[in-house]
């Protein structure tokens, strides 16, 4: 069984892994193999799952057949023309050429290898307590990988059953994802969301660690990777079988790819590309991801008008425009032409949304969660029988600030715009679920202790990510490139390459 | 203050990358103890693999397709309320497994269907309700699991 499925992600990584040489020429970007492996595994199961919507409708004894065979004949092409055009070598080749020696480091690994194991075993532990994960796991994904999976050619009529409390209107790339994992199963097994799960959960801190190693260093990746791992509801909601851990990869991996775009004297619109497709597949995972797609696709040009002008900045939105396009166009049929309306939207008017914008106490009580929750979000899964309480010594945002408050700032010069972006697509998005949970129709206390833990969650690797990218570490940084401006060195003086510093 | 910039300067990151690797190692492996003292031993079976193994049996009574009604021992609005409410979720959990374990039939959460799901764990059904609602008894399966017909 366990053979089936990674079989099964054979496909995807190739696809996913080809992708990112196109995007990321390995001439360009001096990133890991690992690192190509992480961002590629995660983006291949994305765009495998919009071919696998695409393909529901040629039901029929060889539907499966034809999608697996047009996938294995895109991944086959992918890779013939990454080899012929010698990504493929270089890849490898700079693989080979990354070395250090540093007992530090040594340290570092040590100890993120005891923290990877400990939340190896913890989410084992979880996974043995529910293996069907927790309640949003049945009552929604699995749910929907179920109908889809049992119902064949009928798979439509689920849309149209009035099924509204499953929510049928949530994006499907993770159940289209455990449904082609039960395919190449031979059947329905428990075993393939979980191991779903694990997967998506190893890569968004397998891709914080490679990306902040590329970017940084390897030092700084493996110290974020471990506070990421060390991170209880980051391990309990990757148990918990749910598509925030998935849609954090992909917000993650639109952030990094557009740091690596901004590294380059000469940034190809290729990589702008990329961050619109992870950006999009954000989109295809959870409604969440919608909003941070929209703003990730407005703030990107915003921020370059204003600090390059405007005729850049309209090449950057068609460059991320290009890159999302697909999984929104699949997105927009969904949303018009199967799903029903959203819960949140439905029986709802004008009148109401004005109510309850207008009522003060709302705002009141949904500041306050924010704080509480923002302070305690990566704690554990909230318990309504417990009462507050902070511990600063477990990783979230008081750690992060005092690491960085230690630590002093220190950015690279090119990352300037990254940072901005980075920030203050969190900080909209986190404003966009303010104003979500002012509007909702929902019991306001409900919908905030059932869902802002989880919101947090979801951006809460990108934090990490974009903290290590302007914390100073405890050795300078290096850079994938020299710096195209602000750290002028004299040609009479030429930098001495450290010991065991990456080139 | 010179001084302390300088200290803070030299030992900081230091400082920091040491906080944060004890932090991360204390938190990881609290958890990891937590996780393992809730261990609840080999050949565990949990509510959700138990409640599937409950219900299975009504699978080959059902159509394939379709859709059939549920009656619990609550009223079906009282079921989300209560929810809704942080006061039970044992009743919308019974439902959503039924649903979860008869995909791709349709369970509705009224008593309105030709075919209706009766689910009274730990309870028994109300007798006038079952009644009034016009519900017959088609096959008991015993741990409060009944299947009805409804009469039209």
């Amino acid at each position: 069984m366990a053979a089936l499925f990674f079989i099964s992600l054979l496909l995807p990584l190739f696809i996913g892994f080809s992708l990112g040489l196109f995007f990321l020429p390995p001439g360009d970007h001096r990133v890991s193999l690992l690192f190509r492996v992480f961002l590629g595994a995660g983006a291949g199961i994305g765009v495998v799952s919009l071919a696998g919507f695409c393909f529901l409708f040629f039901p029929g004894r060889f539907s499966f057949l034809l999608r697996e065979f047009a996938l294995a004949a895109f991944a086959a092409a992918l890779v013939w023309v990454a080899w012929r055009k010698g990504f493929l070598r270089a890849a490898f080749a700079r693989a080979k050429g990354v070395t250090t020696q540093d007992r530090r480091r040594y340290l570092t690994f040590l100890c993120l290898a005891v923290t990877a194991l400990s939340a190896a075993a913890s989410f084992a532990f979880a996974v043995y307590r529910e293996p069907h994960g927790k309640w949003d796991a049945f009552l929604i994904w699995n749910m929907h990988a179920r109908f889809l999976f049992r119902s064949g050619a009928d798979w439509m009529d689920y849309f149209r059953s009035g099924l509204d409390w499953t929510h049928p209107d949530y994006p499907y790339m993770l159940p289209l994802s455990i449904v082609r994992a039960w395919e190449y199963c031979g059947g329905e097994t428990i075993a393939a969301p979980i191991l779903i799960a694990a997967l998506f959960t190893l890569l968004v801190a397998g891709l914080l660690w490679t990306a902040l190693g590329a970017l940084r260093k390897d030092e700084q990746g493996g110290l974020a990777a471990m506070l990421l791992a060390a991170s209880p509801l980051f391990v309990l909601v990757g148990a918990s079988q749910l598509a925030d851990i998935p849609l954090s990869f992909f917000i993650l991996g639109a952030i990094v790819v557009l740091f690596l775009h901004d590294r380059r004297a000469k940034p190809r619109a290729t990589a702008v590309a990329m961050a619109g497709l992870l950006a999009g597949l954000a989109a295809w995972t959870k409604n969440e991801g919608i909003l941070f797609c929209a703003l990730f696709l407005l703030v990107c040009p915003v921020i370059t008008c204003f600090s390059e002008g405007p005729r850049r900045a309209a090449g950057e939105f068609l460059g991320l425009a290009a890159g999302a396009a697909p999984a929104l166009l699949v997105l927009l049929f969904f949303k018009t032409a199967v799903a029903p309306g959203s819960d949140l939207m439905a029986g709802q008017n004008v009148g109401g949304f004005l109510d309850r914008l207008g009522d003060a106490e709302r705002y009141g009580t949904v500041l306050m969660s924010y704080l509480r929750t923002g302070l305690t979000f990566t704690q554990g899964i909230p318990d309504v029988r417990a009462p507050f309480a902070v511990n600063p010594f477990i990783p979230g945002v008081i750690l992060l600030a005092a690491y960085l408050a230690l630590s002093g700032i220190e950015r690279d010069p090119r990352d300037g715009r990254g940072l901005l972006t980075g920030w203050a697509v969190i900080f909209l998005t986190l404003a966009g679920y303010f104003f979500v949970f002012i509007l909702t129709p929902h019991d306001l206390k409900w919908h905030l202790l059932t869902a802002l833990n989880r919101l947090f969650l979801q951006l809460w690797p990108t934090a990490i990510f974009l903290v290590f990218m302007a914390s100073r570490g405890y050795r300078p940084a290096s850079a994938e490139e020299p710096p195209v401006e602000g750290k002028k060195r004299s040609p009479k003086a030429p930098r001495k390459q450290k010991k065991g510093r990456k080139e | 203050m010179r001084e302390i910039k300088r200290l803070h300067g030299r030992y900081g990151p230091l400082a920091g990358y040491a906080f944060v690797m004890i932090c991360a190692l204390y938190a990881s492996l609290s958890l990891c103890l937590e996780k393992a003292k809730d261990f609840p031993g080999t050949g565990w079976e949990d509510p959700v693999s138990v409640h599937e193994r409950r219900i299975e049996p009504l699978k080959s009574l059902l159509p394939p397709r379709g859709a059939v009604g549920y009656v619990t021992a609550l009223d079906s609005e009282k079921i989300f309320a209560r929810e809704r409410s942080l006061k039970d979720v044992e009743l919308l959990g019974h439902f959503i497994l039924t649903q979860y374990t008869l995909a791709p039939v349709f369970v509705y959460n009224t008593p309105d269907r030709p075919l209706v799901v009766g689910n009274f764990i730990g309870s028994n059904p109300d007798p006038s309700r079952i009644a009034r609602e016009g519900l017959a008894p088609l096959r008991d399966l015993g741990d409060g699991l009944i299947l009805y017909r409804r009469k039209e």
